[in-house]
C-alpha cells in the first residue's frame, strides 16, 4: 500500500513539473517514452520471458491504433472521454489477432513465430494500405487527441503501470515460473507435465495485448497515423528496447525505452557542418552496449533485485 | 486381504505391445513388447544401440511408434504427447540431467509441484494478477510441500542454491525429486548412475529402494551397471539391436547364453 502511495506522489510530482515548467515538446517526448515502454515490455514478455522472437509487434500495433482511432471517429463522434474505450478495444482486437497467429505457430518448434509474426505485420500494413475508407497509404487523420496534457498524461500513466503490474505479477508467479522452465529446457518442462504450445499461445495473446494497447494510445498522442508508422523498422525499434532493457527484465525494458526515446533528441545538438551526426552517435553507443552488456542493462534481473544483490556482495 | 494383496500384486500397470520405430532404415526397436506390474522395479537393459532410450521415449511421448500399443491402467496411452502422459501418472528422468539450471533448486521442484495446483483456469489467473490471499496460500503451501520433499532428500539445504550449482550426484538426486514432485504412478529412470562413481551407486541403489516403498512406485529403470541391475531389479528385460531377447528373473537372465552374448560378451574360456 505504502509503495502505492509513493508512486503516486511520485507521478503527480512529476507531471506537475511537466506540466508547469517544461514545453510542449519535452512534454510530447515523454509521452512517446511511455507509450515505448509499454511497446518494450509488450515484446519483452513474449520475447524475454518466453524466449519466442517476435517480428511482428508493429502489425498488432496498428491493430490497437487503427481500431482505437476509427472506433472513436466513427462511432464516439470525437468524444475525448470515450479514448479508453477504443484504446482498451483495440487492445482486444490486437489480442484476437494474436491468438489467430499463435494458432499455426506454436505448433512447431523453433524460431517460426518470428516468420509468421514478421508476416502478418506485413499483411496488415498492405491491408491498411489499400484500405481506401481510413485513407490508404494518405493515413488516418484528425484523431481524437486529449484537450489537456495531465488528461494524457495520467492515462497513459495509468496504461503503463497498469501493463508492468500485471507482466510483473505473471512473472514471479507460477506462470512466470512455467516460462523461465521452457525458457532452460522445454524438453524437461513438457515432461513434467506443462503443455508447452499451450503456455507460449497464452503468454503470446497477453503480449499482443498489450502491444495492441500502446498501439490505441500512439494514434491519440500523435492525431495521425499512417501504414507507415507501423513498418517493419518500428518492430525492430521496439525488439532494439527489449534488448537493451535485458530480454526478461521488466524494469529494464522501461529503462531501455526511457534511454532510447530521450537519447536520439539529446543527440539532436550534436551536429556536424553538414551531416546528422547523431545518427552516427547513437549506433555507436548502441554497438558499444551490445560488446559491454551483451545481456541488456539488467539482464533477467528486476531493477530492485540487481539493488539487493549489491547489498548482499558489499 | 491376503487375496487381494496377491491380486494387487499382479495388476499390471504398463503394457507395451508389439512396439516398432524405425528411422529411416533403421529398425531402432522392433516388435517389443513387455509389461510392468504394479509397484515392481523392472529393468531394461541391454548393450548401446539396443534401444532401450528409444522405448523411454515412445513411451513418454516423445516419439509416435510407428506400430504397437501402449496401455498404461488399461488406457490407451500412445497418441499423447509428452506432457499429457505426465498427467496420466508417468515421470521420467533423463540420462544427460536436464534440470532447469539457472532456476533455483526449490524452483526446480515448485515447477513440477505447480502443474496439479495451477491449471490456468480463468480464476487462477485472478488470484495470481491482483495477488490474493488465497493465491499466497497456495504458494505458501506449494513451498512448504516442495521444502517436505527436498527434505526427504537432504536438499532442503541447498533450496535457493541454483540448480546448476549443485554437485553431479545431487543433480540426478534433484531431477528424480522433480520427477516425484509431478505425483507419478511410474518412475522411469534412464541411466541413473551413469558418470557416478561406485560408492554414489550403492548411495543411488539405496535411494531407488527407498523411493520406491516410500511412495508407493512402480519403477522402470534403464541400466548399464549391471551389479546395480541384479541387484536391485525385481525383473529384467533385455534388448538387442531392438528386439526383446530375454525376460525373466536377474538370476536367470545371468545364465542365458544369447543375453551373456550380446550384453556380456562372449563367453571366457
Amino acid at each position: 500500500m505504502k509503495n502505492y502511495l509513493i508512486f503516486i506522489v511520485l507521478v503527480v510530482v512529476l507531471g506537475a513539473i511537466l506540466n508547469y515548467f517544461l514545453n510542449s515538446y519535452i512534454q510530447a517526448i515523454f509521452i512517446s517514452f511511455l507509450i515505448n515502454a509499454i511497446m518494450a515490455l509488450s515484446l519483452n514478455f513474449i520475447t524475454g520471458l518466453a524466449d519466442q522472437f517476435s517480428l511482428g509487434h508493429a502489425g498488432l500495433m496498428a491493430i490497437g491504433a487503427y481500431t482505437s482511432a476509427v472506433l472513436n471517429k466513427e462511432f464516439f463522434s470525437d468524444a475525448w472521454t470515450l479514448i479508453p474505450i477504443g484504446v482498451f478495444a483495440g487492445a482486444f482486437l490486437a489480442a484476437a489477432a494474436g491468438y489467430l497467429v499463435s494458432l499455426p505457430s506454436f505448433r512447431l518448434k523453433g524460431d517460426y513465430l518470428a516468420i509468421v509474426t514478421f508476416g502478418m505485420a506485413e499483411i496488415i500494413r498492405v491491408l491498411l494500405l489499400n484500405w481506401n475508407h481510413v485513407g490508404g497509404p494518405r493515413g488516418y487523420n484528425n484523431i481524437t487527441k486529449f484537450p489537456e496534457f495531465y488528461y494524457e498524461y495520467g492515462f497513459v500513466i495509468f496504461l503503463l503501470a497498469f501493463t508492468f503490474l500485471i507482466m510483473y505479477r505473471l512473472k514471479f508467479s507460477w506462470f512466470g515460473r512455467n516460462l523461465w522452465a521452457i525458457n532452460e529446457d522445454d524438453i524437461a518442462a513438457e515432461v513434467m507435465g506443462l503443455e508447452i504450445a499451450k503456455t507460449k499461445r497464452r503468454t503470446f495473446v497477453i503480449s499482443s495485448f498489450f502491444a495492441g494497447l500502446g498501439g490505441g494510445i500512439y494514434s491519440h498522442h500523435l492525431g495521425y497515423i499512417s501504414p507507415g508508422s507501423f513498418s517493419f523498422i518500428i518492430s525492430v525499434q521496439i525488439l532494439i528496447a527489449a534488448v537493451l532493457g535485458g530480454l526478461g527484465s521488466l524494469s529494464g525494458s522501461i529503462l531501455a525505452a526511457l534511454i532510447l526515446t530521450f537519447l536520439p533528441e539529446a543527440l539532436r545538438s550534436i551536429r556536424g557542418n553538414t551531416i546528422d551526426l547523431r545518427m552516427i552517435v547513437f549506433p555507436i553507443i548502441l554497438i558499444l552496449m551490445m560488446i559491454l552488456r551483451p545481456q541488456g542493462l539488467f539482464g533477467r534481473k528486476e531493477f530492485f533485485e540487481l539493488i539487493k544483490w549489491k547489498k548482499i556482495r558489499s | 486381504m491376503e487375496k487381494n494383496s496377491i491380486m494387487m500384486a499382479t495388476e499390471t500397470l504398463l503394457q507395451i505391445k508389439d512396439l516398432s520405430i524405425q528411422f529411416g532404415g533403421l529398425k531402432a526397436v522392433d516388435k517389443v513388447s513387455f509389461d510392468i506390474q504394479r509397484s515392481e522395479l523392472l529393468g531394461l537393459i541391454g548393450p548401446n544401440g539396443a534401444g532401450k532410450t528409444t522405448v523411454f521415449n515412445i513411451v513418454s511421448g516423445f516419439y509416435q511408434a510407428d506400430s504397437g500399443s501402449i496401455f498404461f491402467e488399461n488406457k490407451d496411452v500412445s497418441q499423447l504427447n509428452a506432457a499429457k502422459v505426465n498427467h496420466r501418472g508417468m515421470a521420467r528422468t533423463f540420462q544427460n540431467i536436464r534440470l532447469f539450471k539457472s532456476l533455483t533448486v526449490i524452483e526446480n521442484v515448485l515447477m513440477a509441484l505447480q502443474q496439479k495446483k495451477h491449471n490456468g483456469s480463468f480464476a487462477d489467473w485472478y488470484h495470481s494478477v491482483f495477488n490474493t490471499k488465497k493465491h499466497q496460500e497456495i504458494e505458501a503451501a506449494l513451498k512448504k510441500e516442495a521444502l517436505e520433499l527436498l527434505d526427504i532428500f537432504e536438499l532442503s539445504k541447498d533450496a535457493d542454491e541454483l540448480a546448476g550449482s549443485l554437485s553431479y550426484g545431487s543433480q540426478r538426486k534433484l531431477e528424480i525429486v522433480r520427477a516425484l514432485a509431478t505425483k507419478p504412478k511410474l518412475l522411469m529412470l534412464d541411466e541413473p548412475a551413469a558418470g557416478m562413481n561406485h560408492q554414489e551407486t550403492q548411495e543411488l541403489n539405496q535411494l531407488i529402494r527407498f523411493i520406491k516403498d516410500r511412495f508407493q512406485l512402480t519403477i522402470l529403470l534403464i541400466e548399464h551397471d549391471m551389479k546395480l541391475v541384479m541387484n536391485i531389479c525385481d525383473r529384467i528385460v533385455v534388448l538387442n539391436r531392438g528386439r526383446k531377447i530375454a525376460d525373466g528373473l536377474p538370476k536367470d537372465i545371468k545364465c542365458l547364453p544369447e543375453v551373456i552374448e550380446a550384453y556380456l560378451g562372449k563367453k571366457q574360456v
